[in-house]
């Protein structure tokens, strides 16, 4: 029944079939010339972040209105931070320091998760006085063992400027700026292609996804004609549980992802690159004598020069880069008659690994500008897609 | 071949170049959802001759006001608690491939009417099975904490066992799509041209992707 509207009378068909025949003949053009690449991992890797950084680097960035759209999940960013922390404080054993602080602990337990009404200078003042608690401040160092935001520190050091009523988000402010995404986006965007390769500029189709465990059985419908998956991991992560499976520690579960991914008869065609994203943070951690090896024990036993941080993220390297040895190892001993798709698979199946900080417009510059040769040179001409 | 195909499919991310996609999901996927909605018509009941704001209708409503389109641009809550807005925006969200969130809202929303405790059980259940359980295609993202909430009122359900998902994913669907969806060129086209021609709503629509919108100029 629902079909119905659908149908229109004959003669005034076939018109529009004729312009319907055009705009797909144009599509397929258009989809045809565009460089696919599709954002994966698990919540919170970092994806959006990326495309954030698309838009800043190759799209016109961000207008005035666009900012002053960011004002308000940036001001409940600031609020979820301190609510989460000061809701954990007593499951945690933790008093605060100033016993002053009670009456504003109690405000903004009040206040509720979803945050004020208004952002007010009240507000904003009892924000600041938690935040400079020294009993808040131990229950945020211990974080890891409930949920928050990536960027709580960011935004709570700045709760002057955020507070401000002229507050204007900056890019980096944007960029912290923490949504979860639900559903698939695509982006769209040009870039100049070096002389060397062949001059012009070339159209990019990327795609965003949310990265929860209930979101990726929706990923399967953007795999076709992907030329390459840029895979996010969070490092900083190796301490942390999912949101969503608070059993579940969460680059275990990048590592599962990435394993499914990896041997995914859908996506043999795409090159993978591993984003090992959140660098900055990751060197923060360790620096504050935090270690993997409590989480991945084989971190003992793993040989590699260097500082704590970079054998670390040497380490969380090779976990990822083990993985897709072993496939390639156990593939190689399949019966022969195999052999061919075998061959096949294994021709594409390179992966590229990137230590990265999303949030650094300079340093994802120079790794997409990586990316986008090595997509030009290897995947285009060597495959032959073009 | 609906008027408002080609709107759609511009802010659609288009991965897959079906224009029957538009048309058809919501007569196949969400069969079961469309049933109940449209339970106040027969069954067997010819629906109007299909005019050039019919995707927009929800059966037996007027078709919305210019003021009232424009309106749900200015809030989340008015573009929801408008029956056309919420088809609107439905529409919307099939395209990103998060329909799930608004229908799991809407069967939520339907719970909390239900008086019978018979119905509401099993209203419950349904909810459960189609937008909780981790075996769903539909399974809206919630964060542990509020699974196990919901785990636990289904021991005994009641219109509001579901209160607090339905909250985070309101919130999801506000924070992350409904910005996207006022800044679509669908959303655009309607804001400004709801009385105009499909064609020149398809024009306005294809000039809001082109150029930055007035409100950008400062």
């Amino acid at each position: 029944m629902r079909l119905i509207p659908c149908i229109k009378s004959y003669d005034e068909g076939v018109d529009q079939s004729k312009q319907i025949d055009r705009e797909i003949k144009e599509w397929i053009k258009t989809y045809n010339d565009a460089i696919k690449l599709l954002l994966l991992g698990t919540g919170e890797s970092g994806k959006t972040t990326i495309i954030k950084q698309m838009r800043i680097l190759h799209i016109k960035g961000f207008s005035h209105s666009e900012r002053m759209a960011m004002t308000p999940h940036i001001h409940f960013n600031t609020h979820e931070s301190i609510y989460e922390i000061i809701q954990n404080m007593s499951p945690l054993g933790i008093s605060l320091q100033n016993p002053k602080n009670v009456r504003a602990q109690d405000y903004l337990l009040n206040v509720g998760p979803e945050g004020p009404q208004e952002y007010n200078e009240e507000y904003f003042d009892n924000v600041r006085d938690l935040w400079q608690d020294g009993g808040v401040r131990e229950c945020f160092k211990r974080s890891n063992e409930y949920q928050l935001i990536d960027s709580a520190e960011y935004f709570l050091d700045r709760i002057d400027l955020i507070g401000k009523e002229d507050y204007v988000p900056s890019d980096a402010d944007i960029l912290r700026c923490r949504r979860k995404t639900t559903g698939i986006q695509k982006i769209e965007f040009k870039v100049k292609v070096p002389k060397s390769v062949h001059g012009g500029t070339q159209e990019f189709w990327m795609f965003d996804v949310g990265g929860q465990r209930g979101e990726r059985k929706k990923w399967i419908q953007v795999f076709e004609g992907i030329h390459a998956i840029w895979f996010v991991v969070a490092c900083s992560d190796f301490d942390q549980t999912l949101r969503e499976d608070n059993s579940q520690n969460r680059l275990k579960e990048a590592l599962i992802l990435f394993e499914d991914v990896w041997q995914s008869r859908f996506l043999l065609e795409a090159g993978l690159i591993v984003f090992l994203n959140k660098q900055d943070l990751l060197e923060t951690k360790i620096k504050q004598g935090r270690s993997i090896a409590p989480y991945f024990p084989k971190y003992n036993h793993f040989e590699a020069p260097g500082d704590e941080y970079t054998r670390t993220k040497l380490f969380i390297r090779s976990l990822f880069a083990n993985l897709t040895n072993k496939k390639r190892e156990r593939r190689e001993v399949i019966a022969s008659a195999e052999r061919f798709v075998v061959l096949e698979a294994s021709r594409a199946r390179e992966c590229y690994f990137h230590f990265t900080t999303a949030t650094d417009t300079d340093n994802v510059r120079t790794v997409f500008r990586d990316v986008h040769q090595m997509i030009l040179t290897h995947i285009l001409s060597n495959i032959g897609v073009y | 071949m609906c008027s408002l195909a080609a709107l759609a499919r511009g802010c659609r991310p288009a991965a897959k170049p079906c224009c029957l996609c538009w048309c058809c999901c919501c007569s196949c996927s969400w069969a079961k959802c469309v049933a109940e909605r449209g339970s106040d018509r027969g069954p067997g009941k010819k629906p109007r001759r299909p005019g050039p704001h019919e995707p927009l209708l929800v059966d037996g409503d007027a078709p919305p006001t210019l003021e009232e389109i424009q309106s749900w641009g200015q809030s989340f809550d008015r573009l929801m608690r408008s029956a056309a807005g919420r088809k609107v925006f439905r529409d919307f969200l099939r395209g990103e491939y998060s329909e799930e969130n608004i229908m799991f809202w809407l069967a939520c929303e339907e719970l909390k009417r239900e008086t019978d405790p018979d119905a509401i059980e099993e209203k419950a259940r349904f909810i459960y099975e189609d937008y909780i359980s981790i075996l769903s295609p539909k399974e809206v993202s919630l964060d542990s904490r509020v699974r196990e909430t919901v785990n636990r009122n289904m021991v005994e359900p009641t219109p509001h066992t579901f209160d607090e998902a339905q909250l985070q994913i309101y919130t999801l669907m506000h924070r992350d799509s409904y910005p996207r969806f006022v800044n679509s060129p669908l959303y655009k086209a309607l804001a400004r041209l709801s009385a105009g021609s499909p064609a020149a709503a398809a024009a306005a629509a294809a000039a809001a992707a082109a150029s930055p919108p007035a409100t950008d100029a400062q």
